[in-house]
């Protein structure tokens, strides 16, 4: 515990921790790019899901569609990954002592849980029903657990900033 | 009437009162705003990207327009809707703030660019599969782009331009 406390502390106190939180503009800078990212995931992730939940654009395959977004899925993860550790190292020991950071790497992990078990799952043979209108149970339920997850990683977000104070 | 009685006003009448009763609408209502960003913007910047550098090529420009924007104008109109919500909750946050005049400007260009640049796909314009547009669509397009991801940055700033 206190190993980790003092991680913390030292995170915050490194010179990039530092740059963030004395600086005027840098943090804002920063929080915009996350938002520019976050909103890029959200938006190409929870058009996937509909897709595998079958409720959106059905005339297009999973495949056909993962292709097309999953790039820019996760180039935008990175950027978001990327903002949101350098927001962190401003005040570590702050951020993890919220509840609602601690809910949403909490989040974060079910999204990325649902996303292996999807890909060992339903999605090994996702060849045989990419095309498929109503993909397999499996997939629909990977697709509706996403987009719930991935609703709530926003709210739980929201949230942290109006509890850091 | 003055910006400053109207704020007043709005942060008096009934719904600006309910607004401000619970502490949690105004985070509430930002998370719908930002899920609602989260269908427009991707769907505005890839048919931007579209229009100027071919992204998503292998699709007509009229079948992307058609996959990509009703979505996005439905959503819209929740980013209104909420965005609305916001200016009654906390009417002097907004209104007065530079960043938020300077995001509603941004707005209304980047409204009317993709609105025609959709239109002159429809028309058929630039609707062959692997074209580009004519050249007024796609530097149209290209400062629509520019103007979403000034929208969203000025969005973002509007907490940082709070005029007290």
């Amino acid at each position: 515990m206190n190993a980790i406390a003092a991680l913390l502390k030292a995170i915050q106190a490194s010179g990039l921790g530092t740059a963030v939180r004395e600086s005027d503009w840098l943090f804002p800078v920063i929080e915009t790019v996350h938002v520019l990212a976050l909103v890029t995931v959200v938006g190409t992730v929870g058009r996937l899901d509909l897709r595998l939940c079958g409720l959106l654009g059905r005339g297009r395959s999973v495949a056909d569609l993962a292709r097309e977004l999953l790039p820019w899925t996760w180039t935008a993860f990175g950027l978001a990954a990327l903002s949101g550790l350098l927001m962190f190292s401003s005040a570590a020991s702050k951020y993890a002592a919220n509840p609602f950071f601690e809910i949403k790497l909490a989040l974060l992990a079910m999204a990325g849980v649902n996303m292996l078990a999807f890909q060992f799952g339903a999605g090994r043979s996702m060849a045989r029903w990419s095309a498929a209108a109503r993909p397999p149970v499996g997939a629909r339920v990977a697709g509706l657990l996403s987009l719930a997850l991935w609703v709530a990683v926003v709210a739980a977000g929201r949230w942290i900033g109006y509890t850091m104070h | 009437m003055s910006l400053h009685a109207l704020c007043v006003w709005l942060a008096a009448t009934p719904l600006g009162h309910l607004l401000q009763a619970h502490q949690w609408m105004v985070p509430a209502i930002q998370t719908i705003h930002i899920l609602c960003i989260a269908i427009v913007f991707p769907a505005m910047a890839l048919f931007c990207l579209r229009l100027v550098l071919l992204a998503g090529s292998s699709r007509h420009l009229t079948e992307t327009a058609r996959r990509r924007l009703p979505w996005a104008w439905w959503a819209l109109l929740a980013l209104l809707a909420t965005g609305t919500l916001l200016i009654f909750a906390e009417p002097t946050r907004e209104l007065p703030n530079p960043a938020f005049q300077a995001k509603m400007a941004m707005l209304a260009v980047a409204l009317v660019l993709t609105a025609w640049c959709q239109g002159s796909g429809n028309r058929g314009a630039a609707g062959k599969r692997f074209a580009l547009g004519p050249v007024a669509v796609r530097i149209a397009g290209g400062c629509a782009l520019v103007l979403w991801v000034g929208i969203l940055v000025a969005g973002r700033w509007i907490a940082y331009m709070i005029d007290t």
